[in-house]
């Protein structure tokens, strides 16, 4: 029922099967090795909050949901608004958490945001993203502001290039 | 849209008022860009022929830490 009008939707709500949220939680982990590699930080010092990780993905499922009602039930979202909300999600949920070992790592406030602009490339964007973007992105997602929309945008460009 | 001391005036308006604002519940309409991915089975397949498409982690570490400026810490 969509508004109190009484009709019956048509389309079923949208939303992340287990077989792609079992390859969201192994993809991350592997693409936060590959992070705390990039930083030169020791995996040893690093720590993932299944509870965290597996909330976060629960609420992009709320997130997908309330974007596709708000822009088109019917013509759906683009796969770059999809990677926005993945990334916005497995950024400001409390995954990942360090040791003492780590913290005078002067890039290790990046590493949650890059394993999960890494992670959603990997699902989403089919052409190459610069590495000087991944990284933009990631510290937008880390210190500045980024919504799920906006963030969309930016995997949008990515998207359209590859045609 | 209603004055409001017509509304005031006469409490019928502020009646027909509310009855038109509540037929209008639902009536948001669709953004009409940028479209794609609906259903569960839509994202499913999407994920899959990313996953066929990018098999490798090509995360190039070393262009990572090159652009940081990393290796001179």
């Amino acid at each position: 029922m969509i508004g109190g009008t009484g009709s019956v939707d048509p389309i079923p709500a949208i939303a992340i099967s287990d077989d792609i949220r079992e390859q969201i939680y192994a993809e991350y982990v592997g693409f936060l090795i590959k992070a705390c590699k990039v930083f030169g930080l020791p995996l040893s010092c690093v720590e993932y909050s299944n509870r965290e990780l597996a909330l976060a993905i629960d609420e992009a499922e709320i997130d997908l949901q309330a974007m596709l009602a708000r822009r088109s039930r019917t013509r759906g979202i683009t796969a770059g608004k999809i990677a926005g909300v993945l990334a916005f999600r497995l950024s400001r949920f409390k995954i990942v958490h360090f040791k003492e070992e780590a913290w005078a790592n002067s890039h290790f406030h990046l590493v949650q945001e890059l394993a999960a602009t890494l992670l959603v490339r990997k699902l989403f964007v089919p052409s190459k993203m610069p590495v000087v973007n991944i990284l933009e992105l990631s510290y937008q997602l880390s210190r500045r502001h980024a919504n799920q929309e906006t963030a969309g945008l930016f995997f949008d460009a990515f998207v359209a290039e590859a045609g | 849209m209603p004055n409001l001391q017509d509304v005031v005036d006469n409490p019928e308006l502020l009646e027909k008022s509310i009855r038109t604002m509540m037929s209008l519940r639902g009536s948001h309409g669709e953004v009409c860009l940028n479209h794609g991915i609906r259903t569960t089975e839509e994202l499913d397949a999407l994920v899959r022929r990313s996953l066929e498409q990018n098999a490798s982690d090509d995360v190039d570490v070393e262009a990572f830490r090159r652009l940081l400026g990393i290796e001179q810490e």
